[in-house]
């Protein structure tokens, strides 16, 4: 008897272990991002990880494909089969759809703030010292001075610079684009190097030596200035500066093809939880939640942040006015 | 610039020549390919730059003299830093984006295998290729083939015998093929091969390939049945201009699907398809007929990975069965072609069913067949085994029909052998030295000789009361010849790898028919034919 009950109970065991073996799955997600968010999510895909087998028992591996947003957002189009794409700005994300149809033209209402889990802005990068005395958006059009921005054609990052300087000129000028022209046209005088994305402009800044003030995302800046340390370079604050919303999304097409769907839409909610959002903010994002923004408020100096809808209305008018071809970016540089 | 560079050097000569020095060197080491790959503007920039430096150089020493010592002045020198700096990182990004360039942007390829444009990856790919034969055929004086007789009367004779002269010498655009064929992916392929020779218009080729596995390549569409091994060789390949006896049995294309692939690490290929079902030497387009054809052939290479006197040795055999009921519009059965393509055998027809022979029953067709390369040699041979079930109406009551199996059957060999040193092969000849005589080149000359036979059923001639050319025959004595016997020799040139040259005389003498009166049938003329050609195949 004594036998039978012990071979009973170790069936139903070797049962049990075999079938938590075969429903425990092993998956692959792709996130395909912007440039400058290979640190946050490297942090962010371990604690991720770890959440999901936790929760389910399932292996999730995330690869990352980070580079100019423009640029990656193309590579989705043309069958990257990114399970999920977190670019620096949703006219990128929306190209999605109107160019492949690979996620509804509501994505941007699937989650909370417009889909964006943290906000950044564009803030300037100077040597030590600050040898050219750059304080403003003013100080880096004046000659002589050497300027880093990537290639808004390919650079989200560089398009938010772009932006940022156009509406610190309109502001300043009574809101006269032909001033905010003439003021973007001095500032792309003093770029010698354009960059596919904002990493590469920042390997120009401070690994290639080129140019005096680099312009870039804030939590960029604050990494460099970690890793480089406060004895080679500073960070500017300007004035007036742009409200980033860099926005995530699932892309449908794939995770649905890849049986990706529900891990997916997971791995972008995890972003709002708490833990999601403190590894946000240690990597020099701006949280969206209160209570977390509020413990790393120090962090983040303040200034005076417009969105794009208030300035240029929306990112599709923006795009098509100074970034498609023949706008605004073309008429100064590219022509 | 030329005055702030001149100040730079004066204080920093050594300096600012090494640096303009080391970012030329970067710019251009490598040899070329790194060179290439600079944006021009950037390095006669820096060509420039670096030669104002060097004049500027030389002009501060003649008027500093020996003792003069550089003082520091970093904000000019820091002004051609950066220039310098900025060059470096323009040719940095720029590498780098020709490196991302390289993944996507499709590759144009143009070469002696046809033009095409192909994906970076190589999975896609389109590709132009053509074959362009333009024959000479040259019957001799006398003897131009086909001396059928309509009548006996000796008015008939002389009318008949100027109306059926048909062998004439001509020009002729034999082939002329513009191919269209790709690569889909990893795994799928296609073929266009529309041809506009011979006063044509046709498709010859439009089949897609389904590459699942060497051992597993599915084709689907219009293309050469696997049954014999001439019919397969490619056009521009055969070492004849025109086919040998025995093709006059096989189908040149056929509209299917078939299984094909390489096992026993490729020792044997295998295939077997399901087909329309085209007529003898016919490309089939339409068929009026529910009835298909099954076709296999196994074809061995046993030794093909053994080097030695045997490697070259392969043998197999071809067959196909299938139904093939004919009709008055068509009949389903064909004619049988010399060399010199004239018609030396076909069933009697009328304009009305009565008299007509059809296609009625089996069509079986056995094919033995083997090739042989060694060096500069090479032999293939055929034999053809067919079997025809044929129907005759010859009168209007009901019993006035008859149905016979015919048994044909055929075969040739084919030798060459290449004088300039190449190896033979089943596609085609590569010249070791292209025609250029100036540098010795001659391109490859090749030898070649064929003989072979073809051989008719006599049972077609004869009516079933054992009459020749009686009420129900088959065939007429005084139109077709019961058996053809063919020989040829001739020479092959290749100036290049794309262009050959040949020459051909081939005879074919006619036994049991072809000519003479219905009472007294005589063998037709023996066929004697120059043929050249010149052919661009790419």
């Amino acid at each position: 008897m004594k036998t039978s009950t012990i071979k009973k109970l170790a069936a139903a065991l070797a049962l049990a272990v075999s079938a938590t073996g075969a429903l425990a799955k092993d998956i692959t997600l792709l996130n395909v991002s912007y440039d400058p968010t290979r640190e946050l999510y490297e942090e962010y895909n371990k604690a991720f990880v770890k959440h999901w087998e936790s929760k389910t028992g399932d292996k999730v591996t995330v690869n990352q494909s980070h580079g100019g947003a423009g640029k990656q957002a193309r590579a989705v189009i043309d069958g990257l089969e990114a399970d999920v794409v977190t670019l620096a700005l949703s006219y990128d994300i929306d190209q999605l759809h109107e160019k492949a149809k690979l996620i509804p033209k509501d994505w941007q209402s699937r989650l909370p703030h417009n889909s964006s889990p943290y906000t950044s802005t564009i803030v300037f990068l100077v040597r030590k010292g600050n040898p050219k005395n750059i304080q403003d958006w003013d100080d880096i059009v004046q000659p002589g001075v050497g300027v880093v921005t990537p290639n808004p054609k390919t650079s989200g990052g560089a398009r938010y610079n772009h932006l940022a300087a156009w509406a610190y000129a309109l502001k300043h000028n009574n809101n006269d684009p032909a001033a905010a022209k003439a003021f973007v046209t001095k500032l792309y005088q003093n770029v010698s190097v354009l960059d596919s994305g904002a990493r590469g402009a920042t390997t120009t800044f401070l690994e290639r030596g080129v140019g005096d003030v680099l312009l870039t995302w804030e939590n960029e800046a604050y990494l460099a200035l970690k890793e480089q340390g406060a004895d080679k370079v500073e960070i500017v604050i300007p004035s007036y500066s742009i409200l980033a919303e860099p926005p995530v999304t699932v892309v449908d097409k794939f995770a649905n093809k890849h049986g990706n769907a529900e891990v997916a839409k997971a791995y972008l909610e995890y972003l709002y939880s708490p833990e999601g959002q403190e590894i946000a903010a240690r990597n020099y994002y701006r949280p969206s939640d209160p209570a977390v923004a509020a413990k790393y408020a120090s962090q983040f100096p303040k200034l005076e942040l417009f969105t794009i809808d208030a300035v240029f209305g929306g990112w599709q008018k923006a795009q098509k006015e100074h970034f498609g071809d023949g706008g605004i970016f073309d008429q100064i540089y590219g022509k | 610039m030329n005055i702030a560079i001149h100040n730079l050097v004066q204080k920093h000569p050594i300096l600012t020549s090494t640096a303009l020095g080391l970012v030329l060197a970067a710019l251009t080491h490598d040899g070329h390919a790194a060179s290439n790959e600079v944006p021009p503007e950037i390095l006669k920039q820096l060509q420039t730059l670096t030669q104002q430096v060097e004049q500027l150089q030389k002009q501060v020493k003649a008027q500093q003299g020996p003792s003069y010592q550089p003082v520091a002045d970093n904000a000019e020198f820091e002004a051609l830093q950066q220039k310098v700096l900025v060059l470096e990182r323009k040719q940095e990004i720029a590498q780098e984006e020709l490196k991302e360039q390289k993944k996507v942007i499709p590759v144009v390829v143009a070469g002696e295998k046809g033009f095409g444009l192909k994906s970076a990856d190589g999975k896609y790919e389109v590709k132009l290729r053509g074959l362009l034969q333009a024959d000479a055929r040259v019957f001799q004086e006398g003897l131009k083939g086909q001396h059928a007789y309509l009548g006996d009367t000796a008015i008939q004779q002389r009318d008949a015998d100027i109306a059926t002269r048909t062998a004439t010498d001509n020009f002729v655009v034999r082939r002329a093929r513009p191919i269209i064929e790709g690569t889909l992916g990893e795994t799928y392929g296609f073929r266009i091969t529309p041809d506009f020779g011979s006063n044509n218009s046709t498709l010859v080729d439009g089949y897609i390939d389904a590459n699942y596995h060497p051992a597993a390549k599915v084709r689907v569409g219009k293309f050469t049945p696997p049954i014999g091994l001439e019919r397969l060789q490619s056009s521009a390949d055969t070492k004849f201009n025109e086919l040998g006896l025995t093709s006059n049995f096989l189908p040149s294309r056929d509209i299917g699907v078939q299984v094909a692939g390489d096992v026993f690490d490729k020792r044997l290929n295998y295939t077997l398809g399901f087909f329309n079902g085209a007529n003898d030497g016919a490309s089939g387009d339409i068929d009026p007929n529910t009835d298909k054809e099954i076709a296999a052939r196994l074809f061995a290479q046993p030794f093909a990975n053994s080097p030695g006197f045997l490697q070259g040795l392969s043998f197999g055999v071809g067959a196909s069965t299938g139904d093939a009921k004919g009709s008055n519009g068509n009949t389903l059965l064909t004619t049988y072609r010399s060399s010199g393509q004239e018609n030396f055998f076909s069933y009697r027809t009328d304009t009305s069913i009565s008299n007509t022979v059809l296609a009625d029953g089996t069509r079986d067709r056995l094919v033995p067949q083997f090739s042989y390369y060694n060096g500069g040699l090479g032999l293939t041979g055929e034999y053809v085994i067919e079997k025809q079930d044929v129907t005759r109406i010859y009168g209007t009551g009901l019993t006035q029909t008859r149905s016979e199996e015919i048994n044909n059957d055929g075969w040739n060999v084919t030798a060459s052998y290449l004088l300039t040193g190449e190896d033979a092969s089943f596609k085609g000849v590569k010249p070791g030295k292209a025609f250029d005589p100036a540098n010795g080149g001659w391109g490859a000359w090749e030898i070649k000789a064929r003989v072979g036979e073809l051989n008719v059923d006599k049972d077609a001639f004869y009516d079933t009361k054992g009459i020749l050319g009686g009420t129900d025959s088959f065939a007429q004595a005084t139109r077709s010849a019961q058996s053809a016997y063919n020989w040829g020799v001739g020479v092959n040139w290749y100036p290049t790898n794309i262009v050959r040259v040949s020459l051909d005389y081939e005879q074919t003498s006619f036994d049991w028919g072809g000519g003479g009166t219905a009472k007294n049938p005589e063998d037709r003329d023996s066929e004697h034919v120059l043929l050249g050609r010149v052919q661009v195949a790419f």
